[in-house]
């Protein structure tokens, strides 16, 4: 009797177990952000439109975006740059990576200067003086003839991860 | 070996499957609140888009919410009828009947408040017509209706402070009504399982044996009886209300609601949540006037008397006796028609208005005004039959 | 048998609550029920559009996975049931000590 006494609560306490593991995970997952949809919300960007060789500034996941179309007279970096029909363009995410703060743009130097410590990046994100030791980060994207889809992965964006990892 | 378990009766355990179904509201509800936005145009999206579409598992809240507001006036029905089968209104659980009534009251409101938060098409005529009704309490009936809604017509002002209401002070109300008429305060004050609390300790031997307890009752241990039982009527009611979640949800989510609010288009059929119908057949049966009285004065005054009858049940009851219905022929009597009435009426209020509704809603309406006037000459009759 | 009795007249007076509330009404018919189902045919044609198409197909996933998932709960508080119902068994047998 004893030992069936012992299967009895210990398939209680399994039984029971599960049930209180799964009510909560329920609960954590109805926390997350509604819906992949909205969360990947992508930005779409027509690259045809932008002005040569300057910076425009989009958002996606209410962060800042930097997308720099650029042709021969300016530098190619292979590592952070795509190519989309004749031009070549960075996409950067507007937040410093230091402290976090929205770098800006200074034309006649052709820099991203970060108010809060003076972090001083190149026009392809990458860290020249300052506190910054990385690189503009590079969110996922996806080339769709003509439109750049930001918040969705292409073969482009795993080939540039690729390459800096290398 | 014996495989009935004593006692295991529906009626005893409504309390602990109500105090479950609360607790599954409360939790249901602040993922709900989580997502829900209280504006006039936004709320229906909220609800039928990001609540039911977006939101992982938001379907499973909502309709737990929705099933279990269905299920907790049921259970309360029960146990409401149940104690007055029993007659557990009477001397020493007076408290408690006034105390449970107005828990009654509570969940009312909190059913009706939160009836209106999806803002479909019966959500908001709904409010609008039982707002719009209480401009005929007479005297200051027109400054309640202004003072309830917040503004001359059911708007979002009104949409806000049914929302407060609904998550804040009904909640609160009930948690702390809850506590008193579950005996929690007495228990506490007066229980030995407490660490300041130095009581008798009766051994095991003792709690056990049957000579050492001769004349009074063996005490009933506490582990099976008030523990495992409760938890096993807990699960079975839990099965069944799982499967009406997810497979019977058109009984909560009704399909009249899907459609957003319309402030300017009247549905052909305006029907309160089904546990509000009989009072709605109630309000609507008193179809002629009589006299100088209008008929729709009859009706409200109808609800009023029932409701206070209920609520006054150990005045009117003059049978001192706390015996159970089946022992008293005439209360047995007088019960089953309460019954009958309540279903016959419920059924009616959903029904549209025909002729043969109208005159069955007039006669279950007025046996179920005349229950409550007769009741104190009928409990008179049998407490002075019965020596 | 009064616990019996007692579930057994519950039963049937919310069996009849139920019929009542539902299936009776059914039995009335809505003059607005017309209007709804023309519009319905007028509107066909939009509804094979591919994008609706993968909206039914990706509605019927998220249906069969609500049923897998009632499926499962239903189960498992029925096997709770049996389980505490056989300690109850076991619990009491054990106090005779």
């Amino acid at each position: 009797m004893d030992r069936n006494r012992r299967l009895v609560n210990y398939s209680l306490i399994a039984l029971v177990g599960t049930g209180a593991y799964f009510s909560i995970d329920t609960m954590f997952k109805s926390l997350e952000p509604p819906k992949k949809a909205r969360l990947d919300a992508a930005t779409f960007i027509d690259a045809e439109s932008l002005p040569l060789n300057e910076v425009s500034f989009f958002t996606w996941q209410k962060k800042p975006l930097f997308v720099l179309k650029k042709d021969a007279s300016l530098i190619h970096d292979a590592k952070r740059d795509v190519l989309i029909g004749e031009y070549y363009y960075t996409i950067m995410v507007g937040i410093c990576t230091h402290l976090g703060c929205i770098p800006k743009y200074e034309t006649p130097s052709k820099m991203f200067v970060c108010p809060c410590h003076s972090g001083h990046f190149d026009y392809n994100g990458n860290p020249i003086k300052g506190p910054v030791t990385k690189a503009l980060l590079i969110p996922p994207f996806k080339i769709q003839n003509q439109t750049i889809i930001v918040g969705e992965v292409g073969e482009a964006y795993l080939n540039l991860m690729e390459s800096s990892k290398a | 070996m014996n495989l009935k378990i004593n006692n295991f009766n529906l009626l005893l355990y409504t309390g602990t499957i109500m105090l479950v179904l609360c607790i599954l509201m409360l939790v249901s509800g602040v993922f709900l609140a989580m997502h829900y936005k209280p504006d006039f145009e936004l709320a229906f999206g909220s609800v039928s888009n990001t609540i039911m579409n977006e939101v992982a598992y938001g379907w499973l809240w909502r309709k737990i919410h929705a099933m279990g507001s269905t299920f907790l006036f049921l259970l309360l029905y029960i146990h409401m009828l149940g104690m007055l089968y029993f007659g557990f209104y009477k001397h020493g659980k007076t408290k408690y009947w006034f105390n449970g009534m107005a828990l009654y009251f509570c969940f009312m409101v909190i059913g009706f408040t939160g009836y209106v938060l999806p803002m479909g098409q019966m959500s908001y005529w709904a409010v609008q017509v039982i707002t719009s009704l209480l401009a005929y309490i007479p005297g200051a009936g027109e400054d309640i209706m202004l003072w309830v809604r917040g503004d001359f017509s059911v708007s979002e002002i009104t949409l806000l402070r049914f929302y407060a209401l609904h998550i804040v002070v009904m909640p609160l109300c009930i948690v702390s009504i809850v506590l008193f008429h579950a005996d929690f305060f007495k228990w506490h004050a007066t229980h030995k399982l407490s660490l300041t609390r130095k009581g008798l300790h009766i051994s095991k031997e003792d709690r056990f044996s049957k000579t050492l307890h001769a004349d009074a009752k063996a005490p009933k241990p506490f582990f099976s009886n008030a523990v495992l039982k409760p938890l096993l009527a807990c699960s079975l009611f839990l099965a069944l209300f799982f499967y009406c979640v997810f497979f019977h949800d058109y009984l909560a989510l009704d399909a009249l609601n899907a459609t957003p609010a319309n402030p300017s288009d009247t549905p052909a059929h305006i029907y309160p949540e089904w546990y509000f119908l009989w009072m709605l057949q109630l309000l609507k049966s008193f179809f002629f006037d009589i006299g100088m009285i209008k008929g729709s004065y009859i009706g409200m005054a109808s609800l009023v008397v029932v409701n206070g009858g209920l609520l006054l049940m150990p005045l009117l009851d003059k049978n001192p006796r706390r015996i159970p219905a089946h022992q008293r022929p005439y209360f047995f009597g007088w019960f089953w028609a309460l019954v009958v009435c309540l279903v016959a009426l419920s059924i009616l209020g959903k029904l549209p208005s025909t002729s043969l509704t109208l005159w069955m809603g007039l006669f279950f309406s007025s046996v179920l005004l005349g229950l409550f006037f007769v009741l104190p000459f009928l409990s008179q009759k049998e407490s002075h039959a019965k020596s | 048998m009064p616990n019996l009795k007692i579930f057994a007249t519950v039963v049937f007076m919310v069996t009849v609550l139920v019929m009542g509330l539902e299936y009776l009404p059914k039995f009335y018919a809505q003059p607005t029920s017309v209007v709804a189902t023309t519009q319905t045919i007028e509107d066909k044609t939009a509804l094979e559009s591919p994008e609706n198409r993968e909206a039914k197909v990706l509605q019927a996933k998220e249906e069969s996975k609500q049923t897998h998932i009632g499926y499962t709960v239903v189960g498992y508080f029925l096997l709770l049931s049996v389980l505490l119902y056989i300690k109850i068994l076991m619990q009491r047998t054990q106090r005779v000590e």
